[in-house]
């Protein structure tokens, strides 16, 4: 009996074996109908109060602080997009992470479940766990410009210029930190109001996002007080804070 | 004998199944740590041990063509017969003869460290070379930089090829090989390794200062180890920059705290502390026993004589390790 059933075991192995072996070969996908469709973000970068175009490299001066300034270089991390259906439910994109600047400012995410989707959220900065996780690519690669290689963490907003009001000519805000109490992360949760995003494979639609740049100096900051920032700290936090106030959804384009 | 062919056949679908996850052509992990320290704090299922990127890191990490000039690698400042710190040089100098602001520690069992740098400000071992890489007065390179400097050498090929089966340059397959090479810089045949393996004996002055250690010095600098890797006030003066700590973390409080460097090789990796103020091993024990306690908030009572000073100092030397200083895998590749 007991040779017998070792023999069963074998042969069952060995048909264990086999399969294991055919399963080597390339998976064919199973369903051909696709059942997911893209979305686009677009970041539309503006200036004041009256949401005028903004432009890289051009002369503006701020409504609260008066002060001149030019920016020459404007980048952000926007990371961890979530979409929610008008049933509930949520789609996280995987490995959302996004380097936007106002010359590339969309962004094309694919593999989104069919349906109706009512509200996006997303942090602009990168989570706390991306910070430390050691070495990766991508949007977070560290060639990118966007990373403190002396302190452990990105620069989750970087905004250079200049200004006749600074000390130095200069202004250069790098903005980053993803512990307490120096968060300069922030999460936003924008509901499409009465529109709704339909995900079908046939259609791309585009959600439009309004970027303010003048907002980084709410409240008002003036160019003379603080021109640089290369650390966290509560100015830092602050800005940052100033800076994703200044995000508001714009339109849906279907 | 029936069972052992029923196990072959097991182990054979195990294997077979394991082929189709991990298409690795080496899986054999070419880093053995020490099955008596603790588990390393390395981690990164991505970057799995092996000979060829070892070798890989080792001529990166000895490649002056990674710096700006061309005159400076890593192991400029990190020499093996110093146990991986300085030259015995209170600050390093990069390139142009800038001078830093730091001693160089040693890089001896850094796959036991969960952070980098004086003031543990790096997290993650595999993006610490980006520091000195790109530091104004170390380096001075930038990532692309580095990643052309690899490319335009012929030298890299065989190995890229050995490690990756292609000579494809990034920030991962450069970085990657780097970590794995330090990783095996691992420091734990010393004298005080044989005693505690019962394979050697401490003389009467070295068993009566590895007692005084116990008594004044392991609660920061723990066996095995010889650190806990966390941040202590020890007390030294304020040099005039460095706040330590508080540079990452913004937090007054954290001001004079520094990461614990680990003794092992202390014997070779003078001068000491994060500016290299003191020249020899007396001087350290001679500062702890002044030292103002409102400032080293952790030190145990700390008086010594002068005979329990030279007994401490016979334990202490007794970390020294000659087979790690002459083991030929870690020096520079001829």
């Amino acid at each position: 009996m007991k040779t017998h059933n070792q023999k069963y075991i074998i042969m069952a192995l060995f048909t264990l074996l086999v399969f294991g072996f055919s399963s080597c070969e390339d998976k064919q996908p199973i369903d051909n109908s696709p059942k997911t469709g893209e979305v686009n973000l677009e970041f539309g970068h503006v200036w004041g109060l009256d949401m005028a175009p903004f432009y890289m490299n051009q002369t503006y001066v701020h409504p609260m602080s008066k002060d001149t300034l030019e920016i020459n270089l404007l980048k952000y991390y926007i990371s961890n997009v979530v979409l929610h259906k008008n049933d509930g439910s949520t789609y996280k994109v995987p490995e959302s992470y996004y380097l936007i600047d106002p010359n590339n400012n969309k962004v094309r995410i694919s593999g989104i479940p069919t349906g109706d989707y009512t509200k996006v959220d997303f942090l602009i900065g990168v989570d706390s766990l991306s910070n430390f996780s050691g070495l990766q690519g991508g949007a977070l690669n560290p060639s990118n410009g966007m990373f403190w290689s002396w302190s452990t963490g990105y620069i989750f907003i970087r905004v250079e210029g200049t200004s006749p009001q600074s000390s130095t000519g200069l202004f250069m805000y790098h903005l980053g930190g993803y512990e307490a109490p120096f968060i300069a992360s922030h999460s936003k949760s924008m509901s499409f109001g009465n529109d709704i995003l339909s995900v079908n494979p046939s259609t791309s639609p585009t959600i439009h996002f309004n970027v303010n740049a003048a907002k980084f100096w709410h409240g008002p900051v003036k160019l003379n007080d603080l021109n640089v920032i290369h650390n966290i700290s509560e100015a830092s936090t602050q800005m940052s804070k100033n800076f994703a106030d200044g995000f508001i959804l714009d339109h849906i384009h279907p | 004998m029936k069972f052992p062919r029923l196990l072959g056949a097991g182990i054979l679908v195990l294997l077979n199944w394991q082929a189709c996850r991990e298409p690795q052509i080496e899986t054999r992990n070419a880093i053995e740590f020490p099955s008596d320290f603790p588990p390393i704090s390395y981690q990164n299922p991505a970057n799995p041990f092996t000979e060829a990127h070892i070798a890989l890191g080792r001529k990166l990490f000895y490649d002056p063509n990674l710096s700006l000039t061309r005159n400076i690698s890593c192991g400029s400042c990190h020499a093996q017969v110093h146990g991986f710190a300085d030259h015995n040089l209170p600050l390093s100098f990069g390139i142009f003869g800038r001078k830093g602001k730091r001693n160089s520690p040693s890089l001896v069992n850094v796959a036991w460290m969960p952070n980098f740098m004086w003031d543990g400000g790096i997290r993650h071992l595999d993006v610490m070379p980006i520091a000195p890489l790109t530091d104004s007065t170390e380096m001075g390179m930038t990532l692309p930089l580095v990643l052309e400097r690899v490319k335009e050498n012929e030298e890299y090929k065989t190995l890229f090829m050995n490690a990756y089966g292609k000579f494809e340059v990034s920030e991962t397959s450069v970085l990657l090989p780097l970590s794995q090479f330090m990783l095996s810089i691992i420091s734990d045949q010393s004298k005080y390794d044989r005693v505690r393996r019962s394979q050697d004996k401490f003389t009467a002055n070295e068993s009566n200062g590895y007692q005084i250690f116990k008594e004044n010095c392991s609660s920061c600098h723990q066996e095995p180890l010889f650190t806990r890797n966390d941040f202590q006030k020890n007390g030294i003066t304020f040099n005039g920059e460095e706040l330590g700590r508080f540079r990452i973390t913004q937090i007054p409080e954290d001001s004079f705290y520094f990461k614990v460097p680990t003794l092992r090789n202390v014997e070779l990796t003078y001068p000491y502390m994060h500016d290299g103020r003191f020249r020899t091993l007396e001087e350290v024990l001679e500062a702890y026993n002044q030292v103002d306690r409102n400032h080293a908030p952790n030190l145990p009572e700390f008086n010594l004589n002068s005979i329990e000073k030279e007994q401490l100092i016979a334990f202490l030397k007794t970390l020294t390790d000659y087979s790690l200083i002459s083991n030929h895998k870690l020096s520079e590749p001829r």
